[in-house]
């Protein structure tokens, strides 16, 4: 086979491959934004409720909104506007402004069912007594006001239970009505709204933010009215949005950077356009495996994937580096065909250990970058000599370079080795971990301070804290529920919190709506006792039929049921806060306005009722997360020390080489840590492609691929330069995640650089072989 | 009637006799009325306890030494038919009338009769009828009927520190 016969088999083949792979992506990919795979597969019932809450509760679908900017009639008019639109979009399931008619089917709900649901039903109520001193007000009204509709519901309702059952539901939770819309102290109006879309469906959450910037624009009818709002949605929305702008601005920059390095080094725009060709050949077919194993590919394992992948950009580069004047390309594969191999498997090695790590995230992350090296690999071997044209070699000959190595070695070892001690020493005394993802959070502080003003205002639930009650049934969940409730009025009356959501307020337990039920008199009963107190009164006992019916029917009345609530706000807080977790019931009680969580706690503390710190549990579900990815990389690194001991033929000389890379890594952890980051998972992430590109950093110095010293420092020189282009760009990000991972490759591949230098035996005699 | 179109303020004090199907006995207050053109109508009561109650278009203010509340009657067209009822009597304002009752008319310019029914059905369901009773452009009675036999009649007679 002539080499351009080669050379064109080589494209169709790849061309063929690559189609393959593309063909398939565009048809079946589904890329899947749960983040819930980067969390391990949940055990206890705790961390099971963590996972679901964040998944899917209320809280994440919660849009809070405000509007300021004019006067109060203006924006009275806009919120009413505004909700009419909202409540009509199908991107929202639920609105309320203030508006009365937002809380309809729930006020019809509570109207209904008022004696199952007021705890003012007792038998002492329906005396004559009782009855003349729950009327008194009712009747004082008639002679206040515009007085005609107030008192509508008397006749009905006389002893006002449903006005008594809807006080105690809103109270301290909503915010106080201007104009006949919710407004909050410093003259704004407030709604709140819920997405259909679950808090962790962000292109859900995106659609939904663009449906209200919509309505908002056409309820805002040119006025001066401005909109500020918040969720957990539109915030994890715009936090992706500043990732990705930045992501690929740096991307840009750091293109460019390497594009003039490698036009440098190589003078061949062909030879530069071939180096992208193995490491985008990789991500493509193993985004492909990926989805062909786990039937999708997550968001983060695409981001996390393509940053591991940044070590196969580097094959195309030992190997184009070492072609000696003179030389074909595959006499110069022939070479380091070995060491590459090497390079590639080590790192398939030490992904290979994240397949086992328990999280599908990880597993997902560690097939990706199996076949992204295997395949980048492969294509620098077999595609790329044929590819190369003939007769090129770099133009920058090894001999311009200098062919000894510095004679002050020893020195920049001792140098080197108490610089380490030092850091080290920096880094003992501080926090090596973070497991706070609100650190992470790219989204400036001004939008974290109006998420707490519009929460506070709004009366919405905390995110951090809530109650979990647990028990075999709904119906004794529910009555522990119940059995709570004096703690939590009480713990209000103290001033630690501001209001709660309790379901069986609106949901009460069988045994309680029965006790209701019997405590309401028979019809002549209750008719001798009304009527003696309307005598006093001055009441027409006649007016008051539709009550004596009303009671006679919830004597009758079957028990009010989860079902009775659906098509309203209340059945939407029902389903969401009665919930069946592996056989057991548990009842969520959100708190807001929590400011003594200390004295809360203890308030409320009962035997089956937790007191939940969100923010605690996901900081040890991270840590549970760390510790994992911990272990799958020190199985990895095991894996990396058999795949170079079988490879170098020797286990001393394979510990010889992994020496250098163990102490970058740990250096540059230790680095990290003594200037003030401590290590995150995507710390971690980072480090482990340290691990890879070090690995080939000390495989390719090490003296068996025959090049003299001068070309392989050279070979270091240009794919460690090009690295430290892309990841120092990165770490000039402002976004915490980016420049994360930026600044720790930065570090390590400098330090590996550095140290396989130091400690590598590369200008020894080449070993023949 | 059309003589009350030319009064931008009128201030007269006014009687109301609430005979409510739920009370055996009337409830009777007394006080001031004012309006002023177009939307500002405000009640001062003085007997039995001291009230006011003002209203500006739709958004209604309620003000006594024990409470104050204000709210929004948009949601609420039987209560905002009612209170049109007046204030459009009070301005003469008979396009307004028009577009929420059916309007019939008798008498002399002297001394008319003006019976308004509700057009929408919602609201005839609550409110059964307005009649007002003025002579010039004084308007003397406003009788107003609800659907389950409560009635209201408001007596209005010139405000004690206008009278000759």
């Amino acid at each position: 086979m002539s080499a351009r016969g080669g050379a064109v088999g080589a494209w169709l083949s790849w061309g063929a491959l690559v189609l393959a792979a593309a063909i398939y992506l565009g048809t079946r990919l589904r890329v899947d934004a749960d983040f819930a795979a980067f969390l391990p597969a949940a055990t206890t019932s705790q961390q099971r409720f963590l996972v679901a809450q964040l998944k899917e509760g209320v809280a994440g679908r919660l849009l809070l909104i405000g509007l300021r900017g004019d006067a109060p009639a203006r924006l009275a008019d806009t919120s009413r506007a505004l909700a009419h639109l909202l409540s009509a979009d199908p991107d929202f399931r639920y609105v309320n402004n203030g508006e009365l008619q937002y809380a309809l089917r729930d006020t019809e709900i509570l109207r209904e069912h008022r004696y199952q649901l007021s705890d003012g039903v007792t038998p002492e109520r329906f005396t004559a007594a009782g009855i003349r001193a729950a009327l008194g007000p009712g009747v004082e009204s008639l002679s206040r006001g515009i007085g005609l509709f107030e008192t509508d519901s008397l006749a009905e309702d006389p002893t006002g239970e449903t006005g008594r059952v809807v006080a105690r539901l809103v109270a301290g939770v909503h915010p106080a009505s201007r104009e006949g819309v919710w407004f909050d102290a410093a003259g704004g109006a407030l709604l709140i709204a819920e997405t259909r879309a679950t808090g962790s469906d962000l292109d859900g959450q995106e659609r939904a933010q663009a449906a209200l910037e919509r309505a908002f624009k056409a309820a805002r009818d040119g006025s001066r009215v401005e909109l500020v709002d918040s969720s957990p949605g539109a915030m994890a929305v715009q936090s992706r949005a500043l990732i990705v702008a930045d992501a690929s601005r740096l991307a840009l920059v750091s293109s460019l950077l390497i594009l003039g390095i490698l036009a440098f080094v190589y003078r061949s725009s062909q030879v530069v356009l071939l180096c992208a060709i193995p490491a985008l050949t990789g991500l493509l077919l193993g985004a492909a495996a990926v989805n062909l194993a786990f039937g999708s590919v997550h968001a983060i394992t695409l981001g996390f994937g393509s940053t591991l992948l940044g070590e196969a950009v580097d094959y195309p580069g030992y190997l184009l580096t070492r072609i000696a004047r003179d030389e074909t390309a595959r006499a110069a594969l022939a070479r380091i065909a070995r060491t590459l191999a090497m390079a590639v498997l080590t790192t398939a090695a030490a992904a290979a250990a994240l397949l086992f790590a328990g999280f599908p995230g990880l597993a997902q992350l560690g097939l990706l970058t199996i076949v992204g090296v295997l395949v980048a690999g492969g294509v620098t071997a077999w595609a790329l000599p044929r590819w190369v044209p003939a007769h090129w070699h770099p133009p920058l000959s090894a001999t311009a370079a200098r062919s000894r190595v510095p004679s002050y070695r020893r020195a920049a070892i001792v140098i080197a080795g108490l610089m380490l001690v030092a850091v080290f020493a920096l880094a003992a005394g501080r926090t090596w971990w973070d497991d706070d993802l609100a650190n992470l959070n790219p989204l400036p502080a001004e939008l974290k301070l109006r998420d707490r003003e519009l929460r506070s205002a709004l009366g919405a639930p905390d995110a951090r804290w809530m109650l979990l009650i647990d028990d075999v049934d709904a119906e004794s969940v529910l009555q522990s529920a119940e059995r709570l409730r004096p703690a939590l009025e009480d713990a209000r009356a103290h001033g630690w919190l501001r209001g709660f959501d309790l379901v069986s307020d609106y949901l009460p337990s069988q045994a309680m709506q029965q006790r209701r039920r019997s405590a309401l008199p028979d019809a002549m009963t209750l008719r001798a006792n009304f009527a003696a107190a309307a005598r006093t009164l001055d009441l027409n006992a006649e007016a008051f039929e539709p009550f004596f019916a009303a009671v006679d029917r919830a004597r009758s009345a079957p028990p009010l049921r989860a079902t009775d609530l659906s098509g309203s706000a209340l059945g939407l807080r029902e389903d969401a806060l009665l919930r069946q977790d592996d056989g057991r019931w548990q009842v969520i009680v959100p708190l807001s306005g929590v400011s003594d969580p200390v004295h809360l706690a203890e308030a409320l503390a009962a035997p089956n009722v937790r007191w939940v710190d969100l923010q605690q549990l996901s900081r040890s579900l991270l840590a549970d997360f760390r510790l994992h990815a911990l272990a799958a990389f020190a199985a990895g690194a095991l894996l990396v020390l058999f795949v170079m001991a079988a490879g170098l033929r020797s286990a001393t000389k394979a510990v010889h080489t992994a020496l250098p890379v163990a102490a970058a890594i740990a250096a540059t952890a230790a680095t990290l840590v003594a200037i003030g980051h401590p290590l995150t998972v995507f710390h971690l992430v980072a480090l482990m492609l340290v691990a890879g590109i070090g690995t080939n950093y000390a495989l390719f110095m090490d003296a068996r691929t025959g090049d003299p010293p001068a070309t392989a420092l050279r070979s270091l020189a240009v794919v460690a330069g090009t690295t430290l282009c892309a990841f120092a760009t990165l770490a000039t990000s402002q976004t915490p995640v980016l420049h994360a991972i930026g600044l720790t490759v930065t570090i390590g591949a400098t330090l590996c650089a550095a140290l396989s230098l130091l400690l590598l035996p590369f200008q020894k005699t080449p070993v023949a072989t | 009637m059309a003589s009350l179109s030319a009064v931008t303020r009128s201030d007269v004090d006014f009687e109301e006799t609430r005979h409510l199907v739920m009370l055996a006995k009337p409830i009777v207050r007394r006080g001031s009325l004012s309006y002023v053109r177009p939307d500002h109508l405000a009640m001062r009561v003085t007997s039995p306890v001291d009230e006011t109650i003002e209203i500006d278009g739709s958004r209604v203010s309620v003000r006594s030494p024990s409470e104050q509340r204000d709210f929004d009657l948009a949601q609420q067209p039987v209560a905002l038919a009612w209170i049109e009822a007046i204030r459009a009597s009070l301005a003469g304002d008979e396009r307004s009338l028009e577009q929420r009752f059916s309007v019939g008319l008798t008498g002399s310019a002297e001394s008319w009769d003006l019976q308004l029914e509700p057009i929408d059905r919602q609201v005839a369901a609550a409110l059964k009828r307005v009649d007002v009773h003025g002579s010039g452009a004084a308007l003397n009675v406003i009788k107003i009927d609800t659907a389950r036999g409560d009635r209201i009649v408001f007596t209005l007679s010139p405000a004690a520190d206008r009278r000759p």
